[in-house]
C-alpha cells in the first residue's frame, strides 16, 4: 500500500470510528471492520467484529465477517510461520503451521509439512497431527480406505504418546461416529485407564457398553458409512446448526429484490431455493452444486487454497456463489451483484443450516 | 501477442497473465511470477475449469459464461472468454477482481481486433491487406504469414472455432 493510499485509508478509518462512536449499530461495526481489513489491519478488524458480536450476537453478517477476518489473519500467520521455518525450523513452529493447515482444511499441504517434519525429527506430536489429517480426510470422503488409514495413524500415535489422552479421545470419537460401539467401548476403557475417574468418560463408557451387544465390527461399520455416506453419530460441531427458518428468511428477502432471479442455499445434496419453481429450481440447484464441486477442485489444484467466492457473468446475468466449509449460498441476478447483496450472500455461507425441511428443492 | 499482455501484468496485484485457447493450449503469457512450465499447468486447469462450468450451466440453457472469477485464500483467478481465446489473470490476495475488469476487457478487445485485422489480410486474394474501410485497423500491422510466436493463435475460420484448430 502506497503512502497516499495509507493516508486515504487512515481518513476513512477515522470516519468509520466516529460513525460507530455516534451510532453503535451492526452496520457501523461492519463498516469499520471493512475499512480496517482494506487497510491490511486484519487483527484490528477481527477485534472490531468480536466487539460488535458481543453487542449484537445474532447478527449473521457480522459473524460471517468475523469468520472471514479470522481466516485472513490465519493466512498472514501461515506466511510468517513459513518464513520463520525456512530460517530456523523447530517443533512449536511446525506444530502451529500444521494445526492452522488442518483447521483451514488444507489437508494435502498439512500432510506434506508433516512428512517434512517427520523426516527432520521423529516427533510423536507429528504422528498425532498426521492422525488428525487422516481423520479429517475420512470425515470429508467417508471412504473405507481413509477410515483404515485414520485408525492405523491413531493407533501409531497413541503407541508413541502412551500417557497422552488426545489420540485416544480422537479414536473414541471416530469409532463412536462410525457406529463401531464395541471398539468404541474398549477405547473408552483405555481412556479411563489413562485418566481414571473422569465423569464424562465414565458416562460415555456406560452408554457404549449398553450399545455394544449387537454392534457391527469396525470393518462392517466402515462399510456401512461408505455405502450410505452418513455417519451414525453426528459430531458435536453439528450442534451449531442454524435453523432452516433463518436461512429461508434471508433467501426470501434476497429473492424479493427486483433483479434477483434466484437465491439458493446448498448443503450437501440438499438445497433451499427461492425464485424458480419445480424442475427449474432443481436444475438450478444441481448446477450450483456442480459448479461448486468443480471450483473447489480447481482452486485446490491451482494452489489457491480455500475457496471464498465464485462469480459467473454472461448473457444469463450474474451468478455469485459463496461457499462455506460444508454449505454455500448462491444468488442469480440480472444485473451486477452489488455490495449489499454480496455481503448478504457471504453471510449465508458457513451458517450450516439444517436444510432438510420445508422448501428443500433437491 | 505478449506485448498485449505485458501492460496488464504490470498492474498492481497481478501475478500472472495468460492467454489460452479454449482447449487449454497456452498462447502467450506475461508476469513477474511466471516460472518455467507454470503456464502449461495453469492453462490446462483454467480451461478444464471453464469446461466444467460450461457443462454445469448447460442444463439451464445458458451459454458459456463470459467472465468467471474464483476468489480463494491465496489469490484470485479471473477468466475472461472471447470467441477465439480466453484471458486468464491470477491476482494476489490483496487485489480485487474488479480492479482488472476494464484492463482485461481492453486487452481482449485489442487481441480480437488484431486477429480480425490479420484475418482480413489473409483472406484477400493478392495477399496484401484489404482496401481501407471505415472500420479502424488493428493495432499491429497485418502480415501474410504469422511469426513463430503467433503460430498458436491462428485466426479461426468461422465464429466459435477455437484458434489453432
Amino acid at each position: 500500500m502506497s503512502f497516499f493510499q495509507r493516508i486515504l485509508a487512515f481518513g476513512r478509518i477515522r470516519g468509520a470510528r466516529r460513525a460507530l462512536a455516534q451510532d453503535p449499530t451492526p452496520r457501523n461495526y461492519m463498516a469499520l471492520a471493512q475499512q480496517l481489513a482494506l487497510a491490511g489491519k486484519t487483527g484490528e478488524a477481527e477485534r472490531t467484529c468480536a466487539e460488535g458480536l458481543a453487542a449484537f450476537p445474532d447478527n449473521v453478517q457480522l459473524a460471517r465477517y468475523h469468520q472471514r477476518t479470522r481466516r485472513a489473519e490465519r493466512e498472514q500467520r501461515l506466511t510468517q510461520l513459513r518464513r520463520e521455518l525456512a530460517v530456523a525450523p523447530r517443533p512449536p513452529l511446525w506444530r502451529e503451521l500444521c494445526e492452522i493447515l488442518i483447521d483451514s482444511d488444507e489437508l494435502t499441504r498439512a500432510e506434506e509439512e508433516l512428512s517434512r517434519w517427520l523426516e527432520k525429527d521423529h516427533d510423536p506430536e507429528a504422528l498425532y497431527l498426521l492422525a488428525r489429517v487422516r481423520l479429517a480426510r475420512f470425515f470429508a470422503d467417508r471412504g473405507r480406505e481413509q477410515g483404515r488409514a485414520a485408525l492405523a495413524a491413531l493407533d501409531r500415535a497413541s503407541e508413541k504418546l502412551p500417557g497422552d489422552l488426545r489420540p485416544l479421545r480422537a479414536k473414541l470419537d471416530f469409532l463412536t461416529r462410525i457406529g463401531a460401539w464395541k471398539d468404541a467401548r474398549d477405547c473408552a476403557a483405555k481412556c479411563l485407564s489413562v485418566e481414571p475417574g473422569t465423569l464424562e468418560l465414565e458416562g460415555r463408557y456406560r452408554t457404549l457398553a449398553a450399545r455394544a451387544d449387537c454392534a457391527p465390527t469396525f470393518e462392517r461399520a466402515l462399510h456401512e458409512v461408505e455405502r450410505s455416506g452418513n455417519l451414525v453419530e453426528v459430531a458435536s460441531v453439528d450442534g451449531k446448526h442454524v435453523s432452516a427458518g433463518s436461512v429461508q428468511q434471508l433467501l426470501r428477502e434476497l429473492a424479493a429484490q427486483p433483479d434477483v432471479q434466484a437465491a439458493l442455499y446448498v448443503r450437501g445434496q440438499t438445497a433451499l431455493v427461492q425464485g424458480p419453481k419445480g424442475a427449474t429450481a432443481e436444475r438450478t440447484a444441481r448446477s450450483v452444486q456442480n459448479i461448486l464441486a468443480g471450483s473447489r477442485s480447481a482452486a485446490r489444484r491451482l494452489g489457491l487454497g480455500q475457496l471464498f467466492q465464485i462469480q459467473l457473468e454472461g448473457g444469463f446475468g450474474t451468478l455469485s456463489i459463496a461457499p462455506g466449509e460444508q454449505d454455500a449460498g448462491a444468488l442469480l441476478c440480472s444485473g451486477p451483484l452489488g455490495r449489499t447483496r454480496e455481503e448478504a450472500l457471504l453471510s449465508m455461507a458457513g451458517m450450516n443450516a439444517a436444510s432438510g425441511g420445508e422448501g428443500a428443492a433437491t | 501477442m505478449i506485448h498485449f499482455l505485458e501492460p496488464l501484468s504490470r498492474l498492481p496485484g497481478v501475478d500472472f497473465v495468460l492467454l489460452i485457447s479454449h482447449d487449454g493450449v497456452p498462447i502467450a503469457h506475461a508476469g513477474a511470477g511466471s516460472e518455467p512450465g507454470r503456464e502449461d499447468g495453469t492453462a490446462a486447469l483454467a480451461a478444464s475449469w471453464l469446461n466444467d462450468i460450461t457443462a454445469a450451466v448447460a442444463p439451464l440453457t445458458w451459454n458459456a459464461p463470459e467472465r468467471i472469477c474464483l476468489r480463494a485464500a491465496r489469490g484470485t483467478l479471473v477468466l475472461r472468454r472471447s470467441e477465439s481465446a480466453c484471458l486468464v489473470v491470477l491476482l494476489g490476495r490483496e487485489a480485487a477482481p474488479e480492479d482488472v475488469r476494464l484492463p482485461m476487457d481492453g486487452v481482449l478487445a485489442r487481441i480480437e481486433r488484431a486477429r480480425h485485422g490479420r484475418s482480413e489480410a489473409a483472406s484477400s486474394p493478392s495477399g496484401v491487406p484489404a482496401a481501407p474501410t471505415d472500420e479502424p485497423s488493428g493495432p499491429i500491422p497485418s502480415r501474410n504469414h504469422p511469426s513463430t510466436s503467433e503460430e498458436a493463435f491462428r485466426p479461426a475460420s468461422r465464429t466459435g472455432q477455437s484458434p489453432g484448430n
